[in-house]
């Protein structure tokens, strides 16, 4: 047992394998925030004056709200005036006509995540519009997307060449006044992911971006837009990774779908941006705001998450089941361990008829960690036959983590079905017998059994996610048992 | 409301009045909850400061005006009735073994000499503090170290008068080490006025003491009424409450326990019927502070026409208390379409060695039962009226007392609609 917990200890203190910094000149603005810095960025983006003044309407109103203090977690005060806003790779104006142009530092950042933007992109069959901080730097597959219609590109691109598309649907699904990280991000944000799938369009191949943090104390605010015009399908992937620091960093992300008659969106996450260090310090504030909308008639819209990074989780992917018969499905795996803390979960507001939701969240909590699952389910007085399913299940792993459960249940119809299920506990010396006896390490038996615990949710994820993510759950969880 | 210096005139110790002032300051700053506190969230009450509530009591009713219209028919051992805020004496009898166990507090203020003994519970609670500020009826029951008390101890609330009162009785139960007692509390009084019931109940058991605590309102459909049941449980000790909340315009239940010792334990369970334009609302929380506590929780609602019920169940998990077993049953029934069930079924743990679990549903009957019975001669309405009620019903089984139990039954049954259907059927 001796040798053993010594294995556990290294494993323990095994630090973030994705821990650098690659050193490129910002062209930053300084920090703080007033009216002049979100015109200044809204300038150096070139945007149209109405989403300038849609920035100021969020600014003016982000002004008058309060950062909430209901979800289950202990965040130290952020000083907004502290962080810079803008901050884009120097030679992103020349914009690269190719891979070949691309600074190679970045090339090199990308190289040691791993990410699959050469020939690998190409091997994967995916598709990289890869954010390097605030601005897309190399955009894939962009003439194979363009012959099935689909338009795939950054935010700022998406402004310059489709203005009446973001100004038909941004801002429809989570409003600039919703809360008040998404108030920020409305004013703020830089750049993301723009995708548009065309009527009818099976989108060819997966979606991915990859987001990456990179200068110091800069927040980044990516807004991503989805939409699945009628009888369309895609499948979206984003992935993350950050360099190691000690100063807390702020990312405030905004997320809308909308998903119109028999339309279905599929929305994948691995989430593992650095959690700070073994006592706490540092790490990513993760404040994201998802909210599908499922307009037409059986649509579909499914977010599957696995969290393991970020110091700090608040982050909601919600459907709003407007249409009649629409599905909305919510997958969600979220890891805490050392100090770090998570408020995840979903919010499903069924006002169609017969719209259907499920919910399988999985929380584990290790270490010091904090893990609350906060769910709503809400039927309306016009969702006739509407049906929910919850399960909700938490994992303990050492007796200093917490595990919490804050589920909201409303429902307005009789014949609406809404059944809420949760569980917690820890792994049973049962199970640890068992594996042990048949010749598995301790470390390897608790990697297969929080596995298994997972399974519902990795089985929803793509293939090439669900074994990037089964990684990260071993790397995270070896040695939280001992 | 009529909140004004009244609490100086009212009876009671020193203390007493120490802790009426400052109960009375700490409201006056703190107001009634909205519903922007996250535990007010589905029930609003604010409405309750508009009303001109008379705080002083009405005469009290002659014993025959007491006469109760619809007893619990049980072998009470000792009954304490109170009628309009005032306890009625002659309308109460105290068994001779009783004497002293039951003292109700109008005569015994020299018993809180000390002050109430749990205020400190009692005060984080907003209407804690009114009930601390204006209290002046209720009782003090103490069972003395290792006695059984074997037949019930009844305590009537009846409003019959039509003037606007709010009334806010105390009661203190305490149990000594290895005793034991059952405990019933009945509202009822078919009063139509607006009238206001804030309870407050303590209750502190020792170790080794086994309680057994039943609620039973069934107050006007005018009425307001709001209880805080307030546990502390030492070693070993075991409390099983039960909650039925048929009547009243608005019922808001809040329970705390807490398992301060190992071993201690307890059961909640209730049945909510909201059913004509009713508002029913169970807030519970358990606080699991020491190993090896064990909780459960087993609540049924059903909501009619207009009607919201909501049930919210908390437990906490609290550091080092290891060992820990906590089920949470929360199971709903929506009978019309403009009636709405919120449910909450909410889990905090900082322990690792736990087993915890919650359920919740909300929906209709179940098609297959009502093919069953159908398939079997009863007529749908019937079929849909039975199953209604064995649903309600099933939130009886944890009571022992056989004659209690077919007292409630009857009771959920006649609550309901269309019971006559099928109790043409038995």
């Amino acid at each position: 047992m001796a040798t053993e917990s010594q294995d556990l200890a290294d494993i323990v203190q095994r630090k973030y394998a994705h821990g650098f910094v690659t050193d490129i000149e910002q062209d930053t603005v300084a920090p703080g925030l007033n009216e002049d810095v979100i015109r200044f960025i809204s300038a150096k983006k070139g945007e149209p004056e109405f989403l300038t003044q849609w920035r100021l309407k969020a600014y003016r109103h982000w002004l008058t709200m309060r950062a909430p203090d209901w979800a289950h977690l202990n965040i130290a005060p952020i000083d907004y005036q502290a962080i810079s806003y803008y901050a884009a790779p120097k030679n992103a104006d020349d914009a690269p006509k190719s891979l070949d142009e691309v600074d190679p530092k970045l090339l090199e950042t990308y190289e040691k995540l791993g990410i699959p933007l050469h020939e690998r992109a190409r091997l994967a069959g995916v598709a990289v519009d890869a954010v390097f901080d605030s601005v897309s730097v190399a955009t894939t597959f962009k003439t194979k997307l363009a012959e099935a219609g689909v338009i795939f590109c950054s935010f700022s691109e998406a402004v310059q060449n489709h203005p009446e598309l973001i100004k038909k649907y941004l801002g429809t699904v989570v409003p600039v006044r919703d809360n008040y990280f998404a108030a920020l991000n409305s004013a703020v944000f830089t750049d993301g992911s723009f995708v548009y799938i065309p009527k009818g369009v099976r989108c060819p191949m997966e979606l991915s971006t990859y987001f990456r943090i990179n200068a110091a104390n800069t927040g980044q605010f990516e807004r991503t837009l989805i939409i699945a015009d009628e009888g369309s399908h895609v499948s979206y992937l984003e992935g993350c990774t950050a360099p190691m620091r000690d100063e807390n960093q702020l990312h405030a992300a905004v997320v809308e779908l909308v998903a119109l008659d028999n339309a279905e969106i599929k929305y994948s996450t691995v989430q593992n941006w650095y959690p700070g260090d073994e006592e706490g310090r540092g790490g990513i504030y993760n404040f994201v705001t998802k909210r599908g909308d499922c307009r037409g008639v059986r649509s579909k819209i499914s977010w599957t998450q696995v969290e393991t990074g970020s110091a700090i989780t608040w982050k909601y992917p919600s459907c709003v089941l407007r249409g009649k018969d629409s599905v909305g499905e919510f997958y969600s795996v979220a890891l805490t361990n050392n100090y770090q803390q998570a408020d995840t979960g979903t919010k499903m507001i069924h006002i169609g008829e017969n719209s259907r939701s499920t919910i399988i969240s999985k929380g584990i909590s290790a270490g010091h960690g904090q893990n609350a699952y906060r769910g709503l389910v809400r039927i309306m007085p016009t969702a006739a036959g509407a049906r929910n399913y919850t399960q909700c299940d938490s994992l303990l792993l050492g007796d200093q983590c917490g595990a919490h459960t804050f589920p909201y249940i409303e429902s307005r119809r009789p014949d609406a079905r809404v059944e809420h299920e949760a569980t917690t506990s820890k792994i049973s010396e049962d199970q640890l017998f068992y594996c042990r006896q048949r010749g598995l390490t301790e470390e390897d038996a608790v990697n297969m059994i929080v596995n298994g615990f997972c399974k519902e949710v990795f089985k929803e994820l793509p293939m090439e996610f669900a074994v990037e993510a089964q990684n990260l759950m071993n790397v995270s969880l070896e040695g939280a048992v001992g | 409301m009529a909140f004004n210096g009244l609490y100086k005139d009212l009876p009671g110790s020193s203390a007493v009045d120490a802790q009426r002032k400052d109960a009375f300051e700490r409201f006056m700053r703190a107001g009634l909850p909205t519903r922007r506190d996250e535990d007010w969230r589905y029930t609003e009450i604010s409405a309750l400061g508009e009303i001109d509530f008379r705080h002083a009591v009405a005469p009290p009713a002659t014993a025959k005006q007491a006469a109760h219209h619809d007893p619990l028919p049980i072998r009470a051992g000792s009954k304490l009735t109170f009628v309009n805020g005032r306890y009625a004496p002659e309308s109460s009898t105290i068994n001779q073994s009783h004497r002293m166990l039951v003292h109700p507090l109008e005569t015994n203020w020299t018993k809180l000499s000390d002050g109430f003994p749990g205020h400190e519970r009692v005060f984080a609670h907003p209407l804690g503090l009114v009930n601390t500020a204006f209290t002046q009826l209720g009782a003090v029951i103490s069972i003395p170290k290792n006695s059984h008390v074997d037949t019930p101890i009844l305590l009537e609330f009846l409003q019959l008068s039509d003037d606007t009162l709010a009334v806010q009785p105390r009661l203190i139960i305490e149990l000594a080490a290895n005793s034991s007692a059952e405990v019933i509390v009945q509202h009822a009084g078919q009063s139509s006025a607006t009238n206001w019931t804030n309870m407050v109940t303590e209750i502190h058991q020792s170790a080794g003491s086994k309680l057994t605590f039943i609620h039973v309102q069934e107050q006007g459909l005018a009425a307001t009424h709001t209880c805080l049941t307030t546990a502390a449980l030492k070693r070993d000790a075991h409390f099983s409450g039960g909650y039925f909340d048929l009547g009243g315009k608005l019922a808001r239940n809040d329970i705390e326990i807490a398992l301060d010792e190992h071993g201690a334990s307890a059961e909640l369970f209730g049945a909510f019927l909201p059913i004509q334009s009713q508002h029913a609302d169970n807030h519970i929380k358990i606080d699991h502070r020491a190993p090896n506590t064990t909780s459960n929780e087993y609540f049924r609602g059903i909501a009619g026409p207009k009607s919201r019920g909501v049930f919210n169940g908390k437990v906490i998990v609290h550091k080092h208390a290891q060992k820990i077993s906590a089920q949470q049953r929360s199971d709903n029934l929506l009978l019309d379409k403009t009636a709405e069930i919120d449910t909450k079924p909410e889990l905090e743990i900082y322990a690792d060695d736990v087993k915890c679990s919650h359920g919740a549903t909300v929906g209709e009957l179940d098609e297959q039962h009502l093919f069953y019975l159908q398939s079997r001669g009863i007529n749908e309405l019937a079929a849909r009226a039975l199953l209604t009620f064995a649903f309600a019903n099933s939130s009886l089984d944890f009571i022992k007392d056989e004659a209690l139990r077919t007292a409630l039954s009857e009771k959920i049954a006649k609550r309901l609609p269309q019971h006559e259907k099928w109790e043409r059927l038995t």
